[in-house]
């Protein structure tokens, strides 16, 4: 899934997580399609990003999964011995994955 | 060695006026720029404020706005520097609540008189509680009174903090001005912010405050002010006591009891349309009121429901 | 280090005056204390995103002036003691990057992100007053902001010799000031007023048993520091994880599950703050924001 400003999106994404008002109520459940009506109020109410499922916006500069995973296991490279972060390291890696699916 | 900001040039087109000053054992401190006089203001408030209208724009309005509306500093004389097209025009002095007027072209001995008058006047007219800075017994009169003239229908409000004497004999008196202060501060922040038109707040002294709002905020007033209150409160506390939920203490018979942590009571007098002639009877009512919220644990405020006022 | 070129360094950095803040951040409190319908506490989530106006409206209310010297720990608590006139005059004061560079905003979200995850664990933990924690781990970086400001020929200095000698920033700063970023951060605090129980752990951040009243609170910031760093988001300033303290460890006493559970929290609420990051952002570029003037 990927976060993107209101501003970048377009009928046919799909919301990969619920939009929330200010005071925390459920505007727009997760799973709802994206269509011009809905973006035109979610621009009137001042939404300003949402959260939509694949990767539809490419993003200049943005790393890819490879290098994302080969920079994470580069930041811990110095404290390979230290069993907790070692633990971490690795659910961190999964989340990454997980996170592009 | 009292300190005057000045904000604006214009006063200074007459060289003199800073040796003037100076002279007499005055800090001078010329300001040209908006956000530098906030900053002052915020940072490190002079005693005296001299500002040019027309000051950076609409700066003036900023600065006096700022000023005025803050707590502390509503004891720090504002002199208002005007052309004389400006008194031709007509000054609305809802938009400048300043003290004292300097017509330029001004003469530096002008000044000098004008804030030193200033200075007089504030230790002459207010009532203040030298803790809190809020108006006193006397200011307050007059505005019940006032409300009770009002076409608006009012709310007088009285505030008292419980288990506030076993507090400060546990803690020590510079504590219990810490709370004191807090709360004031509580109490003008929310009617500030959620009531300001019409509103009033007052210290009557020691821990007893009294605010004035119109009717129709009363309730929201009060309950932010709990709200607020319980945020603030264990920064007051020993985490241990906290904890506890409470210390022990002597009460007034001298008797080793323990008392609940600090909360607030507000008994809060609607002044309805003709139901009170006269201040005292609105104290009257309060205190029948207090004597019932303040038999409720915890924090509360209750509103007095009756139609008519009944002597005790 | 002699120790008189220690306590110049220490003078320069006493001299911090308005530290900047993010464009993007300025433009939406200015935005939203012009409207009359925003309320303290809206102004107050946003405020309590960024670090640099955090620590100085602690500073404000810490202040001998406000009454309440060492007293005041949280920001909810800061904003209801000065009021809202106070906080819009602190906005309309704040002072921003003249040139902002991509590690100022890196910095920033690294600061963020700290908070989230010091809250995140002081809840699970238990503490008593989890928001006094995320508000320590907001600002505990401070000192790395005053160095850059007060004293930009060492801060160079420090910036060529992490990568001369590929060392962390903190090994730098010792070599070129004999003091690093947590001391500067404690003392600054020190000087605001603040109260013990935010300057500690703020001093403490890299070595938490130092502390002696705070050592709880230094240490979950001490491992939040650390994980926020290993989940890549935001830049402390050098790229490695460093090494986690095994007292500091043992003392949060996290298990595994715990472990899951904090990540899957923070990353949880780290969308939202990226979203937030985005918008900031935008708001820096977008056509109507004012340019201070």
């Amino acid at each position: 899934m990927q976060q993107i400003l209101c501003s970048q999106a377009r009928e046919g994404m799909v919301l990969a997580k619920d939009i929330m008002t200010p005071e925390g109520r459920v505007l727009c459940g997760k799973g709802t399609p994206l269509t011009t009506s809905l973006l035109s109020r979610l621009e009137k109410m001042d939404m300003v990003y949402v959260t939509v499922e694949g990767h539809p916006i490419e993003v200049p500069g943005e790393k890819t999964l490879q290098q994302e995973l080969q920079e994470t296991e580069e930041r811990f490279s110095n404290v390979t011995k230290i069993a907790p972060l070692m633990y971490i390291k690795k659910r961190i890696l999964q989340k990454l994955v997980d996170s592009r699916r | 060695m009292a300190r005057i900001l000045v904000a604006g040039s214009v006063i200074f087109d007459c060289p003199e006026t800073r040796v003037v000053l100076e002279a007499k054992g005055y800090q001078v401190i010329p300001c040209r720029d908006v956000h530098a006089a906030i900053a002052y203001f915020l940072e490190d408030p002079p005693d005296i404020l001299i500002l040019e209208k027309g000051f950076a724009g609409n700066g003036d309005k900023d600065l006096i706005r700022m000023v005025s509306a803050c707590l502390q500093k509503t004891n720090i004389p504002i002199l208002l520097v005007v052309q004389q097209e400006d008194m031709k025009d007509g000054i609305d002095w809802q938009e400048f609540p300043v003290d004292d007027l300097l017509c330029c072209p001004v003469m530096p001995e002008t000044v000098l008189t004008r804030v030193q008058l200033a200075e007089a006047r504030m230790n002459r007219v207010f009532d203040n509680n030298p803790l809190s800075k809020l108006p006193g017994n006397t200011s307050i009169l007059n505005a019940i009174q006032k409300a009770l003239d009002s076409e608006v229908s009012m709310a007088v409000c009285y505030v008292d903090i419980d288990n506030f004497k076993p507090y400060n004999d546990h803690y020590g008196f510079a504590r219990g001005d810490d709370v004191i202060l807090m709360v004031a501060r509580v109490l003008v922040n929310v009617v500030d912010e959620i009531a300001r038109e019409h509103s009033f707040v007052g210290h009557v002294g020691g821990d007893d405050y009294v605010f004035i709002v119109s009717e129709d905020k009363a309730v929201a007033v009060c309950e932010k002010v709990l709200e607020n209150f319980v945020v603030v409160r264990n920064m007051f506390i020993e985490p241990e006591d906290v904890k506890k939920g409470g210390f022990v203490e002597k009460d007034r018979q001298g008797r080793e009891t323990s008392f609940g942590l600090l909360s607030i009571s507000i008994a809060v007098i609607p002044t309805g349309h003709g139901k009170f002639d006269h201040f005292g009877q609105v104290s009257a009512a309060a205190s029948q009121m207090k004597h019932k919220v303040k038999a409720l644990d915890g924090n509360n405020y209750l509103v007095d429901q009756r139609d008519f006022y009944s002597p005790p | 280090m002699e120790d008189a070129k220690r306590q110049g360094f220490k003078a320069a950095l006493r001299e911090t005056k308005n530290l900047p803040t993010l464009p993007g951040i300025v433009v939406k409190l200015t935005r939203m204390a012009d409207d009359p319908d925003s309320t303290t506490e809206q102004m107050g989530r946003v405020l309590s995103k960024d670090h640099i106006l955090a620590a100085k409206l602690l500073m404000l209310v810490n202040s001998a002036f406000y009454g309440f010297p060492q007293r005041i720990s949280s920001l909810s608590s800061a904003m209801i003691l000065l009021g809202f006139n106070v906080v819009k005059s602190l906005i309309i004061s704040a002072s921003i990057f003249e040139m902002m560079e991509k590690q100022d905003v890196e910095l920033w979200e690294h600061s963020l992100g700290c908070a989230v995850v010091c809250n995140v664990v002081a809840k699970r933990i238990g503490v008593e007053e989890p928001e006094e924690v995320s508000t320590a781990g907001l600002i505990h970086d401070i000192g790395k902001v005053a160095i850059k400001m007060e004293l930009p020929q060492e801060y160079a200095k420090i910036t060529r010799l992490m990568q001369e000698r590929k060392i962390t920033m903190r090994q730098a700063e010792l070599e070129v000031l004999g003091l690093d970023h947590a001391e500067a951060g404690a003392w600054l605090t020190k000087i605001w007023n603040l109260p013990p129980r935010l300057i500690e752990p703020i001093g403490c951040h890299h070595d938490p048993l130092q502390a002696k009243a705070e050592q709880l609170s230094s240490a979950i910031i001490h491992f939040s520091d650390i994980l926020i760093r290993g989940m890549g988001y935001g830049h402390a300033g050098d790229d490695k994880v460093p090494k986690l303290d095994k007292q500091a460890w043992e003392l949060l006493g996290l298990s595994q599950e715990d472990i899951d559970q904090v990540i899957d929290e923070v990353e949880e609420k780290l969308w939202e703050v990226k979203g937030f990051s985005l918008e900031i952002q935008a708001e820096a570029e977008a056509p109507d924001s004012a340019a201070k003037s």
